[in-house]
């Protein structure tokens, strides 16, 4: 069918109003840096910065890809800086149940899904592990799981921005949505 | 008025006396055969025309029968019937386990266990619903655009008809659900009903594609229905019970409507499910042992066999050795009473134990069965491609003769591949058969229809000519009888065993 090829008339609208909110929300301290690609509202950047150790001392690359039929159909998360966690994969995707095709519902929103993630970052869920072995390392011994993600996050995390840095992105930000 | 057409074993079995009545009692003159000749009682209760009620009905024939079933529990429960055949879904279609429980729950756990809104209730949300609506325009929940009307199914949750109209082709279109479409809203379990669907659809392709699934799936959970397995055909068979029997459908396959393979008796559908899978597991040893036996008993050249019949005569013109494809013994017993190639001797078996491992001695067992099956299933392919030539003959002798003095060839084939179809699964039967006495008489019936299945090959394969049509018609006739005799003594004493459990059945052993 033809009619499906074409994007549908509501995902952008709704994505524009919902990266409104997100810009205006001051609260979400664990998201930062939120960017929209340019000329393409499917594609959103953003820095994840969680809260528990050892993840709180850096900070994570992540990507949110949305489907032509947003909000029917869930968008795609990657985080493309590498963690050692249960729930992430080597692709950076998350294991998160509200964002499999037979969980998702259209009231659900970027903000909500973020949440979710951010909270499966800072603690993690065993019951719906990528990898078994982590996860069993995560239950019997935790010592040396928790000595494996420092690890990981010495060796490849982003350093965490400062506040000014963020407050710097963030008029850039503006002013670059300004002159549009 | 009801247009749908009924069909039971009893015309089949109607076929099939019409056929008996056109046959010669009389002995086949050549036959060697000293078995007594076994009459058919007019009466007789055979497995063709024990009565199985079943109708194979078209896609409209069964959405009416949907509404049917919707109608039938309203007049009891009264209810809309967009809510009953949502509890029908949920109950799968089983009228009886609906009425069980209506009576027996709470309407409040009933309805909700359904997922649908219990009807009794719904009046008073509507109205707070209705007052609701009153007051400020609201936003849609899907696209957050302002709406001065929203709609919901009366749960609460209310959205735009723009954005219903993608989730409901989304979710019909893309994921293929229909009767699971729940409210859009977060923890909302209320589920879709037809008639919300239907106005907040609002397009044709996407209400046809879920009247299709409705219909997929009103089949494949009711157990008394069954699609058809044919390749292109959209038709389903319904039945007054499950059981393991042969339905013909109008695109002229037969199957079981138990399991829905080819009609297989008989072997029951848990033996064949268990061959089917031992077949692939051992298929690669199966097939190497085959193809390195197929050759010339006496002279070792390699045969290659080109049609059904299992008659061989070695092509090298200096050996001319008849034999059995299957046994590769001598064809010459074959002919006579002392014929044996079916019967797996045990004594030659404990033989075998004594040189060989166990394994070994199960290996040539599940051989032996597995030879013959495969053999008989290939020769029913053969036989299949046996339509087009004697087609071919019947086209040439109508210059010469009427068609229905030529039908009788039509008809032998026919006799033939359902011969060799029950020959196939015979041999499954036995493979899971314990011995005992009524094995052995098994295994005779098996052989006479066996050898009566050859001759009528035979004959068919290499007898027939514009020249002797005359001659070799009362010879199929009478042939073509006698195959129907064998296979029907053979179906009967099985069906008997069933009935006084005669029959006792391996358990499978892990090799």
């Amino acid at each position: 069918m033809a009619k499906k090829e074409e994007p549908l008339m509501d995902g952008p609208k709704r994505m524009n109003r919902e990266l409104a909110l997100m810009l205006e929300d001051k609260q979400n301290l664990q998201f930062r840096n939120l960017l929209v690609e340019p000329n393409n509202i499917y594609k959103w950047t953003g820095l994840l910065m969680p809260v528990a150790p050892p993840y709180d001392k850096g900070a994570y690359k992540m990507e949110i890809d949305f489907p032509l039929d947003y909000p029917f159909k869930p968008p795609r998360i990657h985080i493309n800086t590498r963690m050692y966690h249960l729930n992430v994969n080597e692709r950076g995707q998350v294991c998160v149940p509200i964002l499999e095709v037979e969980h998702w519902i259209p009231t659900t929103r970027i903000d909500q899904v973020l949440q979710v993630l951010l909270a499966t970052i800072n603690d993690p869920q065993p019951e719906n592990a990528w990898h078994i072995e982590m996860a069993g390392e995560y239950r019997n011994d935790p010592v040396r799981f928790f000595k494996m993600a420092d690890a990981w996050v010495q060796k490849y995390s982003e350093p965490r921005p400062t506040e000014e840095e963020l407050a710097k992105f963030a008029r850039k930000r503006k002013k670059a949505m300004t002159k549009k | 008025m009801n247009s749908e057409m009924e069909f039971s074993d009893e015309d089949h079995g109607d076929s099939h006396r019409s056929l008996l009545t056109h046959m010669s009692c009389e002995n086949d003159s050549d036959s060697e055969d000293t078995c007594t000749e076994i009459l058919l009682p007019e009466n007789s209760n055979s497995p063709e025309t024990e009565d199985f009620v079943y109708k194979v009905l078209s896609v409209d024939q069964i959405v009416q029968h949907q509404r049917n079933i919707i109608d039938e529990v309203n007049n009891v429960l009264n209810l809309p019937p967009q809510v009953t055949r949502i509890i029908l879904n949920h109950f799968k279609w089983d009228k009886e386990s609906l009425f069980e429980n209506y009576f027996e729950s709470n309407p409040k756990d009933f309805f909700q266990r359904a997922h649908v809104l219990n009807p009794f209730e719904k009046k008073i949300e509507r109205e707070s619903a209705a007052s609701t609506s009153c007051a400020i325009p609201q936003l849609c929940g899907i696209c957050f655009c302002s709406c001065d009307e929203l709609i919901g199914l009366g749960c609460g949750h209310n959205f735009c008809a723009a954005c219903w109209k993608q989730y409901l082709a989304n979710k019909t279109c893309s994921e293929g659900l229909a009767n699971t479409i729940k409210c859009p809203a977060a923890n909302c379990e209320i589920l879709v009903d037809y008639i919300s669907f239907l106005k907040l659809a609002d397009d044709s392709e996407v209400v046809e594609r879920y009247q299709q699934l409705i219909t997929n799936t009103f089949v494949e959970c009711n157990m008394l229905m069954r699609w058809c397995p044919a390749p292109n055909c959209s038709h389903a068979v319904k039945a007054v019970c499950a059981e393991p029997r042969a339905v013909l459908c109008k695109c002229g396959h037969e199957f079981c409507f138990a399991c829905g393979e080819n009609w297989h008796e008989p072997a029951s559908c848990s033996s064949l499910k268990k061959w089917v899978k031992k077949c692939l597991e051992d298929s690669e040893t199966s097939n190497w042992i085959a193809q390195n036996t197929k050759e010339c008993p006496k002279c070792n050249v390699t045969i290659e066999k080109d049609g059904g019949c299992n008659h061989m005569v070695c092509k090298n013109p200096s050996c001319r050795y008849d034999f059995c494809w299957v046994c590769l013994g001598s064809w010459e017993p074959h002919g006579s009473s002392w014929y044996s190639c079916n019967r797996f001797d045990e004594e030659e078996a404990k033989q075998a134990r004594l040189a060989q491992q166990k394994y070994r001695s199960s290996m040539a067992r599940y051989l032996h069965y597995y030879n013959r099956y495969s053999n008989h299933m290939q020769s029913l392919k053969m036989e299949n491609k046996l339509y087009s030539n004697i087609q071919a003959k019947m086209d040439d002798m109508q210059e010469e003769m009427s068609w229905i003095e030529v039908q009788f060839l039509r008809d032998a084939v026919d006799v033939l591949c359902q011969c060799r179809t029950t020959l196939m699964y015979s041999y499954v039967f036995a493979f899971y058969l314990m011995n005992n006495n009524q094995k052995i008489i098994f295994e005779d019936n098996q052989k006479d229809m066996e050898m009566a299945t050859e001759k009528l090959s035979e004959c068919l394969e290499r007898e027939i000519t514009v020249k002797n049509i005359y001659e070799v018609k009362q010879k199929v006739l009478d042939l073509s009888h006698y195959c129907q005799k064998r296979r029907h003594v053979l179906l009967c004493h099985v069906r008997e065993g069933y009935e006084n459990d005669w029959w006792e059945f391996k358990e499978e052993t892990t090799t």
